[in-house]
């Protein structure tokens, strides 16, 4: 039987070629597919297709701001954006954030949205409630990304489970805590503990998509509680605001692990 | 003896049960007066009242916040029965200030009042209109919005009013929603390769903060290809697998990977939307109007899909698209406002939920629509 060798089948310089080729081929298309992590400041905007719109307010009419985005998933180079217990987080980068006019015009939005009053910063398209919440807790990190929330089995972003967010009952929280909890009709949910009294909660702070962040204070009059939670709010039997941080209650509230 | 002893029982047992039966009625009666009385009215303004009620009968539109409720208590009724409508009557009261004191948002005044003037194929072109979709992004919570993205898509299909409406009208009108439907998805998808050309000339030159203040055409085509899968799928329109399945062979899922949907940015919708809608119409197709063959190819499809673990879709309960509160309000995060009071104020409907994620791997997928396609070719042997 006679033997294939490289002399017989194919030369060298070809199969380098074809080396050197596919090499391009796999760095180009993670590149251009936007799964593996890069470094924010030295993305290729040119080669990102994916675009993502928020909402912005001008005048009475409301418009969308859009800007390019780039999903880290499945390879994170560059572990950039994970907790202060390791782990990495599946995350977005922005192309741009709002300034100037539009930054002007997305406030107008949230505040048309929500309650002026309450809003203490404003709004941003890089920082969502869970990049916000861990923002300034992991030492060094700074999540001026977009954390994905992952799938509801949080399989896709261990957020959720790792150390940093408190899943206690409310009524054991600390200032500077990071409440973590699930939205019946949306999605899991982060909150920073701003103040606390007898450690319960008296001043929570929150933002919701690309909104500026907002403060409730669980036992005061601000009627709005934090976005898509049920268990902030006003009861309208007693007339009082009545916080009720349970977990398990039907699988919606805090989690338990 | 006995014998009249037992009549005695007899009788005595027909009156007491005849008894029960006009107290209960009595009480009936007195808890539908009670209702229909206070109804809770929202100031909707623009609105009909009558489109916001689950009831058939047409709510008073009154302020009841400071009216003391005089009920007819005339009757001898049981105390427990009175208590129970003080108990009701109290509530619907309290609940009353409560809803008075959180008036409907404007935007979704001027949306409602947009969508009641819309015909369906109106309705169904303006699911990409800006107002409702700056109006529906603040529910994606965490969540980015990017059609075509499988995360943007269901969160869309969850929160977005005019698919509310358009579910509820294809309910009453299959048929009609059908064709229209078929037609939509056949011209969408011939013209998307061209849009989407389009849209990537434009935003190759993008830099700095864009201007774009509406979705680009490509990216339209994709919010009306994805809200026309899912209507067909909802209603249970067995005849447009076919034309969806040819939507899928026509942009080449089985040569990519769908188990990253971000990746699938020249894809005129999501494959892992389109093969869940698929499936959930082999789920339901009824098995009278599959010939022996049909029928096999469907058991071998659903093994399949079993194998993989594709999960069961969820029906929700949500505010129909004419009610004045919708359920994410975040002003109604309260179990007792939302569940009991509010819900009870408005209309509200069932939507099918996809789940938040399918893990299908590119084979998995490859396999999956070989035998969707072969279930096609049973089902539908005449189709084109």
């Amino acid at each position: 039987m006679k033997r294939l060798t490289y002399k017989h089948s194919i030369s060298k310089p070809f199969i380098y070629l074809g080396l050197v080729a596919l090499m391009m081929v796999v760095s180009l298309s993670d590149y251009c597919y936007a799964s593996a992590d890069m470094d924010p400041g030295s993305i290729d905007w040119g080669s990102v297709s994916l675009t993502t719109s928020f909402p912005k307010k001008v005048g009475s009419n409301l418009v969308l701001f859009t800007t390019k985005y780039y999903h880290a998933t499945s390879s994170l180079i560059n572990s950039h954006c994970k907790t202060d217990y390791g782990t990495k987080l599946e995350h977005y980068h922005f192309q741009n954030d709002f300034s100037g006019s539009d930054l002007t015009y997305a406030n107008a939005f949230w505040d048309w949205f929500y309650p002026t009053s309450t809003r203490i910063s404003g709004a941003t398209d890089q920082t969502n409630c869970l990049c916000y919440a861990m923002d300034g807790y992991a030492g060094s990190a700074n999540y001026d990304y977009w954390v994905d929330p992952g799938d509801e089995d949080h399989q896709g972003n261990d957020m959720f489970i790792d150390d940093c967010m408190i899943r206690d009952p409310i009524h054991e929280v600390d200032a500077d805590d990071r409440l973590a909890y699930l939205c019946e009709y949306g999605i899991a949910h982060a909150t920073i503990v701003l103040e606390e009294s007898g450690n319960e909660p008296t001043c929570l702070e929150w933002k919701n998509n690309a909104s500026g962040v907002y403060q409730f204070d669980p036992y005061g009059a601000d009627p709005y509680s934090t976005p898509g939670c049920k268990d902030i709010s006003y009861n309208p039997f007693t007339g009082t605001y009545e916080p009720d941080f349970y977990p398990g209650d039907n699988a919606v509230g805090f989690y338990e692990w | 003896m006995n014998n009249n002893k037992k009549r005695v029982h007899i009788l005595v047992g027909i009156i007491l049960a005849g008894l029960i039966i006009v107290i209960v009625l009595i009480w009936l009666q007195g808890k539908e007066e009670g209702k229909e009385n206070i109804a809770l009215v929202p100031n909707m303004g623009i609105v009909e009242q009558k489109n916001t009620f689950k009831s058939n009968k047409i709510a008073k539109n009154i302020d009841i916040s400071e009216t003391s409720l005089e009920l007819d208590k005339n009757n001898e009724l049981d105390a427990t029965v009175n208590k129970f409508i003080d108990q009701s009557t109290a509530e619907i009261v309290q609940e009353s200030k409560a809803l008075n004191k959180y008036p409907v948002h404007e935007g979704r005044k001027t949306l409602v009042d947009k969508m009641n003037t819309e015909s369906l194929e109106e309705c169904f072109m303006n699911t990409a209109e800006t107002y409702g979709l700056c109006m529906m992004i603040p529910s994606y919570g965490s969540f980015l919005f990017s059609p075509g993205f499988y995360s943007s898509d269901i969160m869309m299909i969850k929160s977005m009013d005019r698919m509310r409406k358009l579910v509820e009208f294809a309910k009453r009108n299959p048929s009609e929603c059908a064709t229209f439907l078929d037609r939509q998805i056949r011209e969408i998808g011939s013209s998307f390769d061209l849009h989407y050309r389009k849209y990537l000339e434009e935003i190759n030159d993008m830099t700095g903060s864009s201007t774009k203040e509406e979705l680009w055409q490509s990216q339209k085509d994709r919010v009306h290809l994805t809200a026309a899968v899912y209507l067909l799928s909802e209603n249970n329109i067995f005849d447009s697998l076919p034309t969806l399945l040819s939507l899928s062979k026509s942009n080449g899922m089985k040569r990519k990977s769908p188990d990253e949907p971000e990746q699938a940015d020249s894809w005129p919708i999501n494959p892992q939307f389109l093969i869940y809608s698929m499936h959930r119409l082999v789920i339901n197709f009824p098995e009278n109007l599959l010939n022996e063959q049909a029928l096999q190819s469907r058991t071998e499809y659903l093994k399949k899909a079993d194998e993989l673990q594709i999960p069961l879709p969820e029906t929700v309960k949500v505010a129909s698209w004419d009610s004045p509160y919708k359920e994410d309000d975040y002003r109604f995060q309260v179990p007792k406002l939302k569940k009991e009071m509010y819900m009870r104020a408005q209309k509200e409907m069932n939507l099918t939920a996809y789940p938040l994620s399918i893990k299908l791997k590119s084979n998995d997928v490859e396999a999956l629509l070989d035998k969707l396609d072969n279930f096609c070719t049973k089902a539908f042997p005449n189709a084109n």
